[in-house]
């Protein structure tokens, strides 16, 4: 079962990277949240582990409607132009994403030895690490970056999953709170953008 | 040790014969009238009498240099491998020694050429300059494999190894050098296809470019040098790839080897006629073929093992 | 602190050889220097930094006598404070400190934690030490920079022509040296020395030689064609090290023992010819107030002694017998031609290649000197200069001379000289095997043999009854003009340094690239009519053309790709992250693992592709 879901965390992550439009982008963000928040409560029932099953519920919560919500209006109301066309063009994505997929698990070959179960996850946790960086290259618009930054904390959620078997509740928390300042902080920023325009 | 003495005296006197036979043999097949092979000896008898002129411009080179051109070559006559089996031989010298004595006969030719301030002094020097550069490679890649051949650097052991013992499975690196060697025959003593010894015309001279200023008994000397040193690379071949008629009784053998050296020159004299001077520039093709062939002997050799 | 071992002492010898006359020599150009003090100050520090750098035992010694020696012989071609001087010191200091790094790198990762640690703890962690071929990298780089092996002997022909002649001698006589003997210190420290190395060493020093040579001959610059011999013998030097190398390699330690005392040997001579030859050029440099070679000519009348001097290096350092400069490549042609005993039969067929490469040097540093002695000192004067020229004074005169008494001592007591040598190398003993008697020296293999004392008698004892017999003919003498088809000869008719390289420059053309700059002025409506023309040749080296100029190049356009992204393109930030996140994951695997050159090469194509992708991106 998660392999399933991670299998379809990394797919919409993929797809991300080819997105052209900015509401297609949040959606698929979106949806990314969910798997991972799925992930994480699945994970917690395996492991009988009532902190992570509240992390994946709480996941669902902000990632899936909160901040995709807020992020629409913003990107709404300063008006954000809705074409996100990446300056990378597609051919080289093309050539790109499947190396960053391989060669992380090349990579990490080495590390596996030291997490002898969930290898793959944790594999599958840093090329989409890369796959977020990927997508803030690729795009010059501010808005897809934002969701760049995102996916990198999503993935690194993953990792935390897959390799730790989660981190303190504390930190998590913090991390989520950190988050909604940050899409405080960027709607200031946009605001102040739109002034300055 | 008398033999010794009289095979040297024999290389001495025969020498300018050699010189003599090949222009003669030239004018023969030329239909001309041919001179007396014999002429070189009269030359030098007339030019040994004659007074000698100085350039003003000449500093004391010209007037040690006559005689340092000639020493080394001499020097070499002594060093050359002996005509037939047990022979008395030099053999604390070896065939590097005579590639670096015969260098410096050239090294102090090419300073008489430009000693005399003359501008044909200076071509002769700077030609034979480029080509005596390009003749050292392919002489000491030869005088490598003959070496390896004849398991000897030393000239009179290898000789008496390729006469008593031919290295019959080595008969292609052996012709290879043969040729190789017989290119740089030619070259370093400016025949033909590289220089013309006859013309005094500035845009062939090389050799005699050189010794334009030079006259009288110096001249006798230089005239000298140049056909001991033809004796010197025929005697070489003659003995290194000619290997037969050593091991005869010595007056066989002797005779054998005076043939071998007649045998030469009338080659030489042949290609003379039949091919025309190179251009400067295309010298280095000719040089090459011989460096090439010194390498092929090389691999040869060191293919078809030992 | 200090020690004598033998190898010390050896190059001690050969510091104090170089030096002492080189002081009478210094104290007669004197008076043509401008700031004595400084020069004089630099000049002794000089000395003795190197004689520093040859006894020091420790890490912080060694490399404090050879910033010394650095930096007073940096000062030192800064005593004539010309633009062009300027330049090249600038060059020097910086070429210098390159090496210097990789020295200093060397003793870093062998010193452990003391800087005070001595050469024999060197041993032990040498040879315990994962990637010896990195120690083996450095120290090649670190210390044949200084000593000016292709590719890195740009800086040698500007550097040692600047400085004043003594103190040229000095620096291609001495200081190369110097950096030949920590060479060879270092490399003795390693009890075993891959296949690779000395391949690596023999064709560097095949390199080096024919390189050295070729621009030799296409200079005008009398000092920066000796400097560029310079470049030419360290490369024969390195030729018989690395076929050494390779024998010890092979398990034929009798034979690298041969190679060994060949290459030392020609160390020694290297010192005292090229000492010689830059004393006299210095001399002539001294009453002519010019370096450059189409001014000279005639010089012979003026100056005998220096002219003889140079006659003397001349003929030994083109390897004709029977100098020191011919016993030395006697050897290590002899040396190659052992080669046919190895097994492996692509190494034995690659040796050819540098016996070729060696001869063709020969022949060309012939044709070179004869250009340089010719051109300079015969002929008629080229220049009102060189017409008034004088024999230079008696101090600089004795200086020549006692370096002479040098060249000519290392011929004549050369079975003591190489057991000298032999004895001071951690090699295997074979003076006894070289010399059954005295007077000749036989090789290893093949029957090789030599004897220089029996060569110059013949050719003294050949000579003298020829002049005898010259001289019993009573011939008439008579001084009259050159002929010149009826002209009158004179200066613009002479051949020229130019000229005379003209074939060589003309065969070699692709390695030269000359710039050719001709100068014409026509009489009225006459193609072939002229008053005056001019015909200038300047070859400028390969190397520095293509690697100087291409590494100055890539420089900037770093500097400037770097400017732009700090300054323009704030997008590019990400895309530099996330390849140092790549490159860290791959050095990472590249610590854990062994290095395995499969992986680095696929590592460096991906790198490649991100480069080129995100970085670079298309050409707009």
């Amino acid at each position: 079962m998660i392999d399933v879901l991670i299998g379809f965390f990394l797919a919409t992550l993929i797809t991300q990277a080819f997105t052209t439009r900015l509401f297609r982008l949040i959606l698929w963000y979106a949806l990314n949240s969910l798997f991972l928040g799925l992930i994480a409560f699945y994970e917690g029932i395996n492991i009988n582990d009532d902190e992570m099953k509240i992390m994946g519920i709480v996941t669902i919560a902000v990632k899936f409607f909160a901040i995709p919500y807020i992020l629409k209006y913003f990107f709404a109301k300063f008006n954000i132009p809705r074409s996100i066309k990446p300056i990378t063009s597609i051919q080289y994505l093309v050539i790109i994403i499947p190396i960053i997929l391989v060669f992380t698990f090349y990579l990490i070959t080495p590390l596996l030895n030291n997490f002898a179960h969930h290898s793959n996850y944790i594999a599958i946790a840093i090329s989409s690490l890369m796959l977020s960086l990927l997508l803030m290259i690729e795009h010059k618009n501010i808005a897809a970056k934002i969701i760049g930054f995102l996916d990198i904390e999503n993935s690194l959620f993953l990792l935390g999953i897959s390799a730790t078997d989660g981190m303190p509740m504390l930190i998590e928390i913090g991390i989520f709170v950190d988050l909604l300042m940050l899409i405080v902080i960027i709607n200031i920023l946009f605001k102040h953008q739109g002034e300055a325009q | 040790m008398i033999n010794y003495i009289l095979s040297i005296l024999l290389i001495f006197l025969i020498s300018p014969f050699l010189t003599g036979l090949i222009k003669s043999f030239k004018m023969y097949m030329l239909f001309k009238k041919p001179l007396s092979p014999f002429q070189p000896y009269i030359d030098f008898m007339k030019l040994i009498k004659k007074e000698v002129i100085y350039s003003k411009e000449a500093s004391i080179i010209s007037r040690i240099s006559p005689f340092l051109i000639l020493a080394p070559i001499i020097v070499v006559v002594f060093l050359l491998p002996p005509i037939y089996k047990g022979s008395y031989y030099i053999s604390f010298m070896d065939a590097f020694t005579i590639t670096g004595l015969l260098s410096l006969s050239t090294f102090f030719l090419m300073l008489l050429g430009l000693d005399s301030a003359s501008s044909f002094g200076g071509i002769g020097s700077s030609r034979e300059a480029f080509i005596s550069a390009l003749v050292e490679p392919a002489m000491i890649l030869t005088i490598f494999a003959v070496s390896l051949m004849a398991k000897s650097i030393g000239l009179g052991s290898a000789a008496i190894n390729l006469a008593t013992h031919f290295p019959t499975h080595h008969a292609a690196s052996f012709i290879l050098a043969g040729i190789a060697f017989f290119i740089l025959l030619i070259a370093e003593n400016g025949r033909i296809p590289v220089d013309n010894p006859e013309t005094h015309l500035e845009l062939t001279m090389v050799h005699e470019a050189m010794i334009l200023d030079t006259t009288g008994a110096n001249l006798a000397l230089i005239e000298t040098a140049g056909a001991l040193k033809f004796g010197v690379f025929a005697t070489l071949f003659a003995t290194l790839f000619l290997p037969f008629g050593a091991n005869l009784c010595w007056c066989l053998a002797v005779t054998v080897f005076i043939l071998k050296l007649i045998l030469i020159s009338l080659v030489v004299g042949w290609i003379e006629i039949n091919t025309a001077k190179l251009r400067l520039f295309k010298v280095p093709n000719l040089l090459g073929i011989a460096m090439i062939f010194g390498f092929l002997s090389l691999v040869t050799f060191y293919i078809v093992g030992v | 602190m200090f020690s004598f071992n033998p190898l010390s002492v050896l190059f001690l010898f050969l510091i104090l050889l170089g030096v002492i006359p080189n002081l009478f020599y210094m104290s007669g150009y004197l008076n043509h220097i401008k700031r004595k003090t400084h020069f004089l100050i630099n000049y002794f520090t000089f000395i003795i930094s190197m004689i520093g750098v040859v006894l020091s035992n420790e890490v912080l010694v060694f490399l404090f006598f050879w910033e010394l020696m650095s930096l007073t012989s940096w000062q030192l071609i800064l005593t004539e404070a010309k633009e062009e001087n300027v330049k090249a010191a600038r060059f020097y200091f910086f070429m210098t400190h390159f090496g210097f790094v990789f020295i200093l790198l060397f003793f870093l990762l062998l010193s452990g934690d003391s800087l005070f640690s001595d050469f024999e703890s060197f041993k032990q962690t040498a040879n315990n030490f994962k990637y010896p071929s990195l120690l083996f990298f450095l120290i090649t780089i670190g210390f044949l920079s200084k000593a000016g092996v292709v590719p890195l002997h740009v800086w040698l022909p500007y550097a040692h022509p600047a400085a004043p002649s003594p103190v040229s001698a000095l620096m291609s006589g001495v200081m190369l040296k110097v950096a030949i003997y920590a060479f060879l210190k270092f490399l003795f420290i390693f009890n075993h020395w891959p296949i690779e190395w000395g391949v690596i060493i023999l064709v560097l020093g095949a390199l080096s030689a024919l390189v050295g040579v070729l621009y030799a001959l296409s200079e005008h610059d009398i000092k920066a064609l000796l400097a560029n011999h310079s470049v030419e013998n360290i490369g024969i030097i390195l030729i018989a090290f690395g076929v050494a190398m390779i024998f010890m390699t092979l398990n034929m330690p009798t034979l690298s023992a041969f190679a060994f005392i060949a290459g030392v040997y020609h160390t020694f001579n290297h010192m005292s010819f090229k000492a010689l030859l830059f004393m006299s050029a210095g001399s002539v440099l001294y009453e002519t107030h010019t370096k450059n070679i189409e001014k000279y000519g005639g010089l012979i009348k003026n100056m005998p002694i220096t002219a003889f001097m140079f006659l003397i290096a001349a003929i030994s350092i083109s390897a004709l017998p029977p100098t020191n400069g011919f016993l030395s490549e006697w050897m290590i042609f002899q040396s190659m031609l052992s080669s046919s005993g190895i097994d492996n039969l692509a190494l034995k067929l690659s040796f050819p290649f540098a016996i070729f490469a060696l001869a063709l040097t020969g022949g060309l540093a012939i044709a070179c000197f004869v250009k340089a002695f010719g051109i300079t000192f015969l002929g008629l004067h080229r220049s009102t200069n060189a017409k008034h020229a004088k024999e230079v004074n008696r101090l600089m005169q004795i200086g020549q001379i006692l370096m002479s008494v040098v060249v000519i001592s290392l011929m004549l007591f050369f079975p003591f000289i190489i057991k000298l040598i032999n004895s001071s190398l951690p090699i295997e003993n074979i003076y006894s095997k070289l010399f059954p008697t005295i007077w000749t020296m036989h090789s290893i293999s093949n029957n090789g043999a030599v004897s220089p004392i029996y060569l110059l008698g013949a050719l003294i004892i050949v000579s003298a009854l020829i002049l005898i017999y010259y001289k019993s003919l009573k011939i008439k003498e008579r001084i009259y003009h050159t002929w010149a088809c009826g002209y009158n000869t004179n200066v613009k008719s002479q051949y020229s340094a130019t000229g005379f390289a003209g074939p060589i420059r003309r065969f070699f053309a692709w390695l030269y690239k000359p710039e050719i700059h001709t100068q014409t002025q026509t009489l009225a409506g006459h193609k072939t009519k002229f008053s005056t023309s001019m015909y200038e040749v300047h070859v400028k080296p390969l190397f520095e053309k293509s690697l100087y100029d291409g590494v100055k190049k890539l420089i900037n356009l770093i500097t400037l790709f770097v400017y732009r992204l700090s300054h323009f393109e704030k997008e590019r930030y990400i895309v530099l992250i996330f390849n140092l996140i790549i490159l860290v994951l791959f050095s990472f695997r590249v610590f854990y693992h062994e290095i395995s050159w499969g992986n680095i090469l696929l590592e460096m194509v991906v790198m490649a592709i991100f480069i080129k992708i995100l970085i670079i991106g298309d050409k707009k």
